[in-house]
């Protein structure tokens, strides 16, 4: 096999669809819960989640490994949560013109209003911090990785993560002891009530 | 928890650790809305973008016209076989065409609508270029040849560029077998040295650009272009030490076509490549190894000493003399033009080799984003639609960091009547609010580089360095252009420096230019 010929099929290696769908049904809510920390939108998230595993599809002869798949989904993730809300836009509308991308679906009504208050407390805590290190805690604690892995998935070195790791809480720590939250300490309350 | 976590245990951010896993862990397990990825629209989606990345951005094939008077066999069905027409002069000596199949077959080639049977749609003007091309590397034909396995019994076939079993033809590839007395290798495994070359064409050099992503590895090819792809790709999985290619040298011909060289060691052995890039994006590309070039497959050991051809039967020198050759010329049909009205930047604008985006189609605006990472957002939602073009290329290094891909969109946000001016003192504002000054993330040094008056009605730089990212602001009445330069990787982008500011006041001149320009029959000026 020659050279043109092998990277055509490399480049245009397709998954098999049930597989994929598989894949698909597999990782996509825990992708979009992170990227919902991320950017504080379930819609957004959610088109977010469909642009990384459209790009998996596209690069899955790239992508062979099978444990480089929740890498390569993560990273394109948090590139495009980091990348600035416009270029997620033009994405969407871009998507939008040319493919035949399901509508998200609606979100339903909450089930429990209540039941999410730690979840919303927390998204809007990190929608105080820059993106880089909303990016790093949310790998470190939500999607618990080490400092090693964040650092690979973010591209920057382990003192990097640990450096942000600590301005990021530190950061939160504020956020939590506001005089919002003293107005309101239920709704901040964590599993320990250590907020 | 990761190991990490257990590092800053130790450390006097324990107290901390344990509080942010309690906040976390305290919002898992919530109920959350309904939603249902739809894996077959998302596989629909990505079969298009792999299309769209394999074969660019498609469009009509807007014809090469021959200039050249030839001798020609009509075979039938409006195909033409140019094979009995006389090739180039020089080396070659103006001997018929389809004699180049001695030294060289044909590999395969990649297509918009699928696999093409290459052996038989030969383009003239790529018979034309490897003719002249052999007849600079072999010009007594007394080393390279065709099929290492014998003479092909069956010839191919050269057709006219247009050619409809050309239509939609992306790339095309050919290569020669390399021996010292011009005879046919014995079966594997070598054991005289023997040389490979390979040449390849392609309708756009840009489809070629950019990281090639694996293993969180970023795969080095030969002056930023995937000429070698697939053996390139092959070494990621093997023991091999990915190639330290030599910088890339560029020289510029008369006809404004550039030739770049550059080379790699494997042991003992060389890869050099050599390609020629034209206006129209086509590209001729050459690739010689100087041992047997493996296969992708079975990429796992450095080439052997004793089957490496010493001296090497090629240097970067000679390809560039090869591919210097005026007989040699674009054998595709350019990609349609983008930016037809001109309002936009050129991509040499930018810096040398920049292109159009080959990828990304014509993009509208809607929201004038302003932010600095550290505030909330104050976009302007609901704008008229603007329309925004996508670049790509190499910024050098020295003012702008290390040398990498990068990519610049320049993008129209036409503002409410009348809030031109307001918007413009707003978006400095949140330009020059950024924080987290020495930290590798967030917006950090969020600086503001004020342009001279006379580029626009306003102008301005936002630079985030550390965001991989330069915003360039210029306003019109009520309509602020703005190009945003981003690096996909996490590698500083700072162009505070002197030669830096030089660089980005020029892009910014730039885009006014273009817009007053495109804008003058309108507005009467």
């Amino acid at each position: 096999m020659r050279l043109l010929e092998e990277r055509r099929l490399l480049g245009e290696r397709r998954p098999d669809d049930r597989e994929f769908a598989e894949l698909v049904a597999a990782r996509a809510p825990a992708l979009r819960r992170t990227a919902h920390l991320m950017c504080g939108d379930w819609h957004q998230a959610e088109d977010l989640v469909q642009v990384a595993f459209i790009k998996l599809h596209a690069a899955w002869g790239r992508v062979r490994r099978r444990e480089d798949l929740d890498a390569y989904l993560r990273r394109t993730l948090l590139r495009a949560c980091i990348d600035e809300k416009r270029r997620a836009r033009w994405r969407r509308e871009q998507l939008a013109a040319a493919d035949d991308l399901p509508d998200p679906v609606e979100p339903g009504a909450v089930p429990d209003a209540d039941a999410l208050s730690n979840r919303d407390a927390l998204v809007k805590a990190l929608r105080t911090l820059p993106p880089g290190q909303r990016a790093v805690l949310v790998l470190r604690f939500w999607e618990d990785q080490s400092v090693e892995e964040t650092a690979r998935l973010l591209g920057c070195t382990t003192g990097t993560v640990k450096s942000q790791t600590a301005r990021g809480l530190t950061a939160l720590r504020a956020v939590f002891a506001s005089p919002a939250h003293a107005a309101d300490p239920a709704r901040y309350t964590t599993t320990e009530g250590k907020a | 928890m990761g190991e990490g976590a257990g590092d800053m245990r130790n450390t006097e951010h324990t107290e901390e650790m344990d509080w942010a896993r309690d906040l976390f862990d305290g919002a898992r397990g919530e109920a959350e809305p309904f939603w249902g990825a739809d894996a077959a629209a998302i596989s629909r989606a990505g079969d298009r973008r792999r299309r769209l990345r394999t074969a660019g951005t498609g469009g009509g094939l807007l014809g090469l016209v021959a200039v050249t008077t030839a001798v020609a066999v009509t075979l039938g069905a409006g195909t033409t076989d140019f094979g009995s027409a006389p090739g180039p002069g020089g080396g070659w000596g103006g001997r018929k065409l389809q004699d180049v199949f001695r030294y060289a077959q044909v590999d395969g080639g990649s297509g918009a609508l699928g696999q093409k049977d290459f052996s038989q749609h030969v383009p003239r003007s790529a018979a034309v270029d490897l003719a002249a091309l052999i007849g600079h590397l072999d010009p007594a034909g007394a080393h390279l040849l065709g099929s290492p396995a014998g003479p092909a019994r069956e010839q191919p076939r050269i057709v006219g560029d247009r050619d409809s079993g050309l239509k939609d033809t992306m790339s095309l590839a050919m290569s020669s077998t390399w021996t010292a007395d011009g005879s046919y290798p014995g079966p594997a495994p070598v054991t005289e040295p023997e040389g490979r070359l390979s040449y390849s064409f392609f309708k756009n050099a840009d489809l070629l650009r950019g990281p090639v992503l694996s293993h969180g590895t970023v795969l080095p090819e030969p002056c930023g272009l995937a000429v070698d792809f697939d053996v390139h790709f092959g070494m990621l999985s093997g023991d091999a030490a990915l190639p330290h290619w030599s910088p890339c040298r560029y020289t510029t011909l008369s006809d404004g076509s550039r030739i770049g060289t550059t080379s790699a060691a494997y042991g003992t052995g060389t890869e050099t490549v050599a390609v020629r890039i034209f206006d129209t994006g086509n590209m001729v590309a050459l690739s010689g190894w100087d041992f047997p070039r493996p296969d992708s497959s079975d990429w796992t050991v450095a080439p052997d000493p004793k089957t490496v051809v010493k001296p090497s039967p090629w240097s970067e020198a000679g390809f560039q003399a090869a591919l210097s050759d005026p007989q040699i010329g674009p054998v595709f049909a350019p990609l349609p033009p983008r930016n037809a009205d001109g309002k936009f930047l050129d991509p040499a604008d930018i810096g040398p080799y920049w292109v159009y985006d080959p990828n990304q189609g014509p993009l509208t605006t809607g929201e004038f984003v302003m932010d600095n990472g550290c505030t909330p957002d104050h976009s302007i939602f609901g704008l008229a639609p603007g329309s925004a073009l996508q670049y790509q290329g190499m910024l050098p290094g020295g003012f702008a960091g290390p040398e990498s891909p990068t990519t610049a969109l320049e993008g129209e946000y036409r503002l409410p009547a009348g809030t031109g001016p307001a918007t413009m003192r707003a978006a400095r504002t949140y330009a020059s609010g950024g924080c987290d000054q020495a930290a590798p993330f967030g917006f950090s040094k969020d600086t503001v580089i004020e342009l001279p008056a006379g580029i626009g009605d306003d102008a301005f730089v936002e630079d985030q360095p550390q965001m991989s990212r330069v915003r360039v602001y210029v306003r019109f009445g009520d309509t602020v252009l703005e190009t945003v330069f981003s690096r996909p990787s996490v590698q500083p982008l700072d162009v505070t420096s002197a030669a830096g500011r030089t660089w980005v006041q020029g892009v910014a001149r730039k885009m006014a230019e273009h817009w007053a320009s495109a804008s003058a029959p309108a507005t009467g000026k």
